[in-house]
């Protein structure tokens, strides 16, 4: 009963606004011998899992960690290239951690654009006359809700599939974001949100989300 | 499309007989039981819901329920509305509708294209947004006004069934469709040529008996 992130769109559809409430970490370590049966690539400036999905190192997983120094990127922190390391044999038995890949802020930006317009071609879709956009997203990991104010600003949140309730969580941070972003005289419209308040009392309202449930907020 | 029949205790019996006679299209009934207490009668969130149960609940249970609590019958007709299957390059094999009742502004290609479209993007969408691994993919979305529901075979051949919102059980409907229908009538069909639309009328005739048998589908027309 998690609330993993919020994003808030603008009317154009620009990221205005995100927060990661709680995103699952999933770490897996493991040593390995020369040859190793996971096969390594470099997608996206990360080293990649590419082939070979076992014990819970799965197919888009990134390489972290090196022995202990952590990666970035394909450079270990000491400096040295991690696939130049993995292809020398005398570096084994080696040991591995892979993570599932956090969205950096780029790709958020992306991903919540990538939104806008299906959220139109939904109405658009639509079998029967005047119908609104997404509203609720299923899948078996997780719910995505999308509150569309009257002004156009969209509202989604990423939680868990049994969370309730989260239509009355999106109108109460709609309620937050006109009271701290759009009545702070500094705030122009559409642009990214930078209030400190509205970011304080939003991580109030999903705790107390989270702790009591959301009809009691 | 749904309607809130209000019982006192005692009443429940008889009016539900009358309700069962009059309306012969229930496909689903939704039980709520709320406290008398409550100031809007007409708040459906009372969060006891209990879904099919009314064949349980009648006769024993009534009387057993307190003295303090309405009884609200929902009765819900649920639809479907159309259907499209895809196979795994993006051509459509089999557009099929029932009850549809807006005609999309544009064509009827540039409207198989544009699911066709949507489905794939929501999928990339999913596939990033998701915080966890991904286990079975993205099942289905939802509007205020209709539902739209995936199916993708092993073999890549995506269903996409467009239900009203309180459809449930649809996944299995589509794999039933999916095992019973497609595979039964089209890949066994010497005569089909796999990756090209559906022209098999007995395809078509036995999808329509399947959708209409479901308890998903009501006629609209009532």
């Amino acid at each position: 009963m998690t609330i993993y992130s919020l994003f808030v769109l603008s009317k154009s559809g620009g990221l205005i606004y995100h927060h990661d409430h709680s995103v699952p970490t999933i770490e897996n370590e493991k040593t390995f011998s020369y040859p190793m049966e996971v096969k390594l690539d470099v997608q996206n400036r990360n080293v990649t899992v590419v082939y070979g999905q076992r014990d819970g190192i799965k197919v888009g997983h990134i390489l972290v960690s090196l022995n202990g120094i952590k990666v970035t990127g394909t450079q270990l922190d000491d400096g040295r290239d991690a696939m130049e390391i993995l292809a020398n044999a005398e570096n084994y038995p080696i040991n591995l951690k892979f993570a599932r890949a956090r969205l950096t802020t780029n790709e958020k930006i992306f991903q919540a654009s990538m939104f806008y317009p299906l959220y139109a071609l939904a109405s658009q879709l639509s079998p029967e006359p005047r119908s609104s956009g997404i509203e609720v997203m299923e899948a078996d990991n997780f719910k995505l809700n999308c509150f569309q104010t009257l002004t156009g600003v969209k509202f989604l949140i990423v939680s868990d599939t049994r969370q309730v309730g989260i239509d009355i969580l999106l109108k109460r941070i709609y309620e937050l974001y006109a009271d701290f972003a759009l009545k702070n005289p500094f705030y122009s419209l559409e642009m990214p949100v930078r209030c400190e308040l509205f970011d304080e009392n939003l991580k109030a309202t999903l705790e107390q989300a989270e702790k009591s449930g959301i009809s009691n907020i | 499309m749904f309607r809130a029949i209000h019982f006192k205790i005692g009443e429940i019996s008889d009016n539900y007989r009358q309700q069962v006679a009059v309306s012969s299209k229930i496909s689903a009934v939704e039980l709520y039981i709320a406290d008398r207490r409550q100031r809007d009668d007409n708040e459906l969130n009372s969060g006891r819901t209990f879904e099919r149960t009314f064949g349980r609940i009648f006769g024993r249970t009534f009387g057993r329920i307190l003295y303090n609590y309405k009884l609200y019958f929902i009765v819900l007709n649920m639809t479907i509305y159309n259907l499209y299957m895809f196979d795994r390059d993006g051509t459509l094999l089999y557009y099929g509708e029932w009850n549809r009742h807006k005609q999309a502004g544009m064509s009827r290609d540039e409207n198989n294209s544009s699911c066709r479209g949507v489905i794939l993007s929501v999928y990339m969408f999913y596939i990033h947004v998701s915080p966890t691994d991904v286990k079975e993919g993205f099942l289905s979305y939802c509007t205020n006004k209709y539902r739209l529901n995936l199916y993708e075979s092993p073999s890549r051949i995506k269903f996409i069934l467009n239900t009203d919102i309180h459809a449930q059980g649809v996944k299995e409907l589509l794999h039933q469709i999916y095992t019973q229908v497609y595979v039964e009538y089209v890949v066994y069909n010497p005569m089909c040529k796999l990756g090209t639309p559906i022209e098999s009328e007995l395809f078509a005739a036995k999808l329509d008996e399947t959708i209409k048998q479901s308890p998903l589908y009501v006629s609209r027309s009532s």
